[in-house]
């Protein structure tokens, strides 16, 4: 038997990199694109290392952060979009379009383009959702650029990043969708989390069932600088919502959860056959380096409420998802990528046998 | 926690917004999708094809117009029956029920194909050929919902097809019965096809080998081309042609005339070629024969014109060649060796495309040091082929002669006059081995008849010059008549002898030069020319311009044309006036000298007869008295001896002695002077008998019998008994008296066959004869020893001379002083012998 494994995406930056970005002031600056193609080779390299049988770029071109990557210094924009506040207390500001029409400034397949000629094994992309960029435009209505307007686009321009990605052979298309527990501490209600799934089910609805088996949706309490902009929101809350989303693929944030079980049950009520949910089984944002032991015994756990058949295992979130580089070393980043990997497989072992 | 609550309540009425802006936009994807599902119910139902939809558990849930049609079935009475109810379907052959598609695709999940020959059988009965296929309709999950079974009625396609195969078998058989190659070629091009003559034409045994192959691809390299952008016009709906070599699959050279034709399917469009390939081998190689014949022809008559135009020879070979190196397919550099007169060694080179060195090396070689090819060439008359000088040491010279050139084979022909003499050779030569092929052999041999002719023509040309300047420079008048005796010709010997210019002469008859008296000789020479005689030195007298006659010795002959009819006479006339002459003068002197040499002949004859009587009768009556002083001398000695003194006696003996020995001279005399004057028989004699005789019966002989050695038998000879006896006993005695004092003479007589004639040996050991004696030795009274010490007369040899004469034969000797004497007489054998 093989249980399926699988990142997120971020792994923290290199410090020559990061050195680089701080004295130049601009994290675009063209003269880091050398240094951002060494940190890629290298985190590529460490990544095959550590066993992983599906890697990714670290996301090391995303340093503005998963979230904003795509819109990050569009002419159309005004910095002083909403702000997402973090429970460790800081917060990261959104752009805010100005005027119509929306388009992205960048796909994500071209971080696919760079990484591409470094791998040995199967590479899988991130990409943000469209209810998070939906955020971007305001209260106010735009003049000659209506939010009917602004939908269509922002769904159209989401199908086209996703289309390109698995056109250049992205192995899975993640789409972040950490907002969805943001949206219910923001709405209580449900109305906010209920219109961001039927939006992020138009941009499914655009792919076919077999290119949604390649699609997957990453909810997490969202990791910033070892904190989390909603983990006080319970899962009860978000995932039978979450499950309603048209997609093959989960990728749910749980070791950091204080009751796990409560969190594996309400996925197996939730969980159609056609799905599979990837379990965190290493915490991004505890700094102690999850064992290959510990790991395994998450794994077993989980197999306890899913069939093993839709079981995957995955990091609980990314390890630098807002271009927080320092909080977690890359070597603690890889260690706990080792360790999901070698766990997982123990865990598959151990399965096998029953 | 939210930082500001006024943050956040905007965050929510923006969520609100966006909410309501989602709302809509999924209302508007609903819609599109609604409308999406109508167009495709209208598209179902418009369609030409029979639709009919099913549920996951084979139900009908639509029928379009045209299934309706079809099955019989209206939509109300079909929906929710089992598909096999409404779409019934059977086997057209075996009438048994064909397996409903349907089921096929819902646990397959994959499009089907109705199998072939499928006939649908209507609600109603009727039957109809149908072909299409079956579906799986998915759901948003990809999950099979249903099937839809497309179908429609093909029964005049089906009729259509019949017809088709019908015909293609027609066509299948009509194509294997061609003389041709028929080949049928699939849209890419590949081998699908070929008829049984086509297998046979190309040596194929067995077709599979090259079914499914690319059909250019079977072609030669660089007949590739060619065949490819014909199977492409082809295959774009063209008739396609072309000529092309290739080899048969055993390597046979074939040449081909291929038409391609497109088979047009349905849609008009090409759904396979048609290509049939005719064998023009034979008319390929007659086309290229009458190519390269009307190549030659060309340079021939090129070759004619030139001379024509009286371009150096040199210069005409030079484009001959240049031609034959142009017209070659491969690289090739020619030359041609003009031999020398005596044919020895070899005179110009014609290599225009050669170097310098090569010309300087070949001209002036010797043809018999063979050195290549041409030499043998040359020598042998016959062509030379060298495929590679590196193969045969025979060419080792020629090898390392032509190294520095580049050329490593080569082959000569000799350029044959038509008296079959070799005027030079033609050589071409190549930079890789290998041998000439047929085509290369026959333009060797074409162009050497043509140079042969163009060498001819020149050295034609030269000879007519040079006879004409031989006539133009001849002292004799040189004239040329028609039958008509019309003068067309007139040298400047003419000139000089008739005093007529040749302006003049020309185009006048030839009778303004004969005298009246002389005119009927004209039509008898005419009448002799007519038939082809020839008039030799025939002496006649002619009138000059001025009017005098000359004395004329004319030659005559027939003028022929190249047909060789005769057209004419050419006459030479040389002025003999001064030679008639001398002749006269010659004659009147020889009269006299005839008269002057008849009276002192006469005279001599008179004075030889007075002589030979005078000598006679000398002879005969001066013997009388010598006798009576001998007679008397030897009385007195016999009858008075007491008488005389010693010193009387000695006296008398002397007398005696001298008138003895003065007899016998005069009897010599007489016998020498009776030699030439006496009549001889020459009749076979045995020498044998007479030498023994002789030896025997002479007094002077025998006392030397045992001396003289014959060897017997001796040749028997044509000669005179009587004068042969006397010459042998002349001889013999000869042999035995010229001895040494003291010494016994020893003598040989034999004989030795020569020829026709017998040598009659007579050798002694005697004192021999000095070598300045020999002239004299024959001479009459020719002594070379005082007779105080040889007795003789000096005559005896001259009689033997003088007989060996009369007896047609001759005489001689060998001597050397102090050994001995050889003489010889030589007579003839006699016939019997």
């Amino acid at each position: 038997m093989i249980i399926p494994t699988e990142p997120i995406g971020s792994i923290p930056r290199p410090p020559q990199l990061l050195e680089a970005i701080a004295e130049l002031g601009d994290h675009m600056h063209p003269k880091l694109d050398s240094l951002y193609e060494e940190a890629v080779r290298d985190t590529i390299k460490r990544f095959e290392a550590t066993g992983s049988p599906v890697i990714t770029d670290g996301e090391q071109r995303k340093y503005h952060n998963f979230w904003t990557y795509a819109v990050d210094g569009l002419a159309n924009t005004a910095p002083d979009g909403f702000k997402i506040p973090f429970a460790a207390g800081h917060v990261r500001r959104m752009p805010r379009l100005t005027k119509g029409p929306f388009r992205y400034r960048i796909y994500a397949d071209s971080y696919l383009d760079i990484a591409r000629p470094y791998a040995h094994v199967p590479l899988k992309q991130a990409v943000i959702s469209p209810s998070a960029l939906s955020l971007m435009y305001a209260d106010e209505e735009i003049p000659n650029y209506s939010r009917q307007q602004f939908i269509d686009d922002l769904l159209l321009e989401h199908e086209t990043e996703v289309r390109r990605c698995l056109a250049k052979g992205a192995h899975k298309v993640q789409i972040d969708f950490t907002e969805g527990r943001l949206a219910m501490k923001l709405d209580r209600s449900g109305n906010l989390l209920n219109s961001f799934i039927a939006l992020n089910n138009l941009a499914l609805s655009r792919f076919s069932a077999q290119e949604r088996r390649q699609i997957g949706v990453h909810t997490c309490p969202g990791g910033d600088y070892d904190s989390t902009h909603s983990a006080d929101v319970d899962y009860a809350e978000l995932l039978p919502s979450l499950f309603e989303l048209n997609v093959g693929n989960f990728y749910i944030e749980l070791a950091g959860e204080k009751d796990r079980p409560r969190v594996l049950r309400m996925i197996r009520e939730n969980l159609r056959p056609e799905q599979r949910v990837f379990v965190g089984v290493v915490s991004t944002i505890n700094p102690h380096v999850d064992t290959a032991e510990e790991v395994r015994d998450r794994v077993l756990e989980a197999a306890e409420y899913i069939p093993a058949s839709q079981l995957g295992t995955t990091d609980d979130c990314g390890f630098s998802p807002f271009s927080d580089d320092t909080s977690t070393t890359r070597e603690t980043a890889f260690a706990k990528i080792q360790a999901r990997v070698e766990g997982t497989r123990m865990a598959a072992a151990i399965l096998s046998k029953h | 926690m939210v930082e500001n609550p006024n943050e956040e309540k905007l965050l929510r009425a923006v969520a609100v917004q966006n909410a309501r802006a989602i709302l809509l936009a999924r209302e508007r994807a609903e819609k599109a999708l609604r409308e999406s599902e109508e167009r495709l119910r209208v598209t179902l139902a418009s369609i030409g094809d029979a639709v009919i939809v099913c549920d996951a558990k084979s139900r009908v849930t639509y029928l379009n117009a045209v299934a309706e049609e079809l099955t019989g079935w209206a939509l109300a009475d079909a929906v929710a029956a089992p598909l096999e109810k409404v779409f019934h379907i059977v086997d057209e052959q075996t009438r048994e029920s064909v397996p409903n598609p349907c089921a096929r695709v819902l646990s397959e999940g994959v499009v089907v194909g109705l199998a072939n020959h499928t006939v649908l059988i209507a609600r109603d009965g009727t039957e109809r050929a149908i072909d299409d296929s079956a579906a799986p309709i998915r759901d948003v999950e990809g999950n099979i919902t249903g099937v839809i079974l497309i179908f429609r009625d093909v029964s005049e396609k089906r009729r259509s097809e019949r017809a088709l195969q019908e015909s293609e078998e027609f066509s299948r058989t009509v194509l294997e019965d061609s003389p041709d190659c028929v080949r049928i070629l699939d849209l890419e091009g590949r081998l699908q096809f070929m008829n049984v003559n086509g297998l046979r034409l190309l040596d194929i045994d067995d077709f599979t080998a090259v079914k499914n192959q690319l059909s250019w691809s079977l072609w030669p390299e660089e007949s590739q081309p060619v065949v490819q952008d014909s199977i492409r016009k082809a295959l774009g709906g063209e008739t396609a042609s072309f000529q092309a070599f290739g080899p048969t699959a055993k390597g046979r050279p074939k040449w081909w005339d291929v038409i391609l034709r497109p088979v047009m399917g349905e849609n008009a469009k090409p759904v396979r070629v048609i290509s049939v390939a005719r064998d023009i081998t034979e008319s390929k190689a007659t086309q290229e024969a009458l190519r390269q014949s009307e190549l030659f022809l060309r340079l021939q008559k090129r070759s004619l014109e030139m001379l024509l135009k009286g371009l150096p020879l040199k210069e005409v070979l030079e484009a001959m060649v240049c031609a034959m190196e142009a017209q070659s397919p491969r690289k090739m550099l020619a030359a041609v060796h003009l031999l020398s007169e005596d044919g020895t060694r070899f005179k110009d080179a014609i290599a225009p495309s050669l170097p310098q060195s090569y010309r300087a090396a070949t001209e002036g070689m010797k043809i018999d040091s063979k050195t290549g090819p041409c030499c043998w060439a040359a020598l042998t008359g016959d062509k030379v082929i060298v495929p590679d000088v590196a193969a045969d040491a025979k060419w080792k010279a020629f090898a390392e002669f032509m190294a520095p050139l580049g050329l490593r084979s080569g082959w000569s022909a000799p350029i044959i006059s038509s008296q079959s003499k070799v005027l030079g050779t033609f050589a071409n030569y190549y930079s890789e081995p290998g041998g000439p092929s047929p085509q290369d052999l026959q333009a060797v041999e074409v162009l050497a008849r043509t140079m042969a002719l163009a060498i001819e023509r020149k050295q034609a040309e030269r000879a007519k010059a040079r006879l004409a300047a031989i006539v133009e420079s001849s002292d004799d008048a040189i004239i040329s008549k028609d039958l008509n005796g019309i003068i067309t010709s007139w040298n400047r010997g003419a000139e000089r002898l008739f005093g007529y210019e040749a302006g003049e002469a020309i185009g006048r008859s030839i009778t303004m030069l004969i005298p009246p008296e002389r005119l009927d000789e004209e039509p008898r020479i005419l009448e002799s020319i007519r038939r082809g005689a020839r008039i030799d030195h025939y002496e006649t007298v002619r009138r000059r311009k001025d009017g005098t006659l000359i004395d004329i010795s004319l030659t005559v002959s027939p003028m022929r044309n190249d047909q060789n009819e005769i057209i004419g006479a050419s006459k030479i006339a040389r002025d003999i006036t001064e030679r008639k002459r001398a002749e006269e003068l010659l004659q009147s002197e020889a009269k006299h000298l005839e008269s002057l040499v008849q009276e002192r002949t006469a005279k001599l004859k008179a004075m030889v007869g007075e002589l030979e009587a005078f000598s006679y009768s000398v002879s005969h009556d001066l013997r009388a008295p010598l006798r009576a002083m001998a007679g008397y001398a030897k009385a007195l000695l016999e009858e008075a001896p007491a008488q005389l003194s010693p010193q009387h006696r000695t006296y008398l003996e002397r007398i005696q002695r001298a008138a003895e020995r003065l007899d016998r001279l005069t009897q010599e005399i007489l016998t020498y002077s009776q030699l030439s004057r006496a009549e001889i028989k020459l009749q076979p004699v045995n020498l044998d008998k007479l030498a023994h005789e002789i030896v025997e019966q002479y007094p002077e002989l025998a006392a030397h019998c045992g001396h003289i050695q014959i060897h017997s038998p001796l040749l028997p000879v044509l000669a005179h008994e009587s004068l042969l006896t006397q010459a042998l006993s002349n001889l013999l005695n000869n042999a035995c008296k010229f001895v040494a004092p003291g010494t016994e003479p020893k003598v040989v007589v034999r004989t030795e066959e020569m020829g026709e004639e017998i040598r009659i040996w007579v050798e002694d050991k005697g004192i021999g004869i000095a070598p300045e004696h020999r002239d004299r030795l024959f001479k009459i009274f020719g002594r070379i020893h005082p007779e105080s010490k040889y007795e003789g007369t000096g005559i005896g040899l001259a009689i033997v001379k003088k007989v060996g004469e009369r007896m047609e034969g001759t005489t001689g000797f060998e001597s050397e002083p102090g050994k001995g004497s050889r003489f010889w007489m030589q007579l003839k054998k006699p016939s019997e012998l």
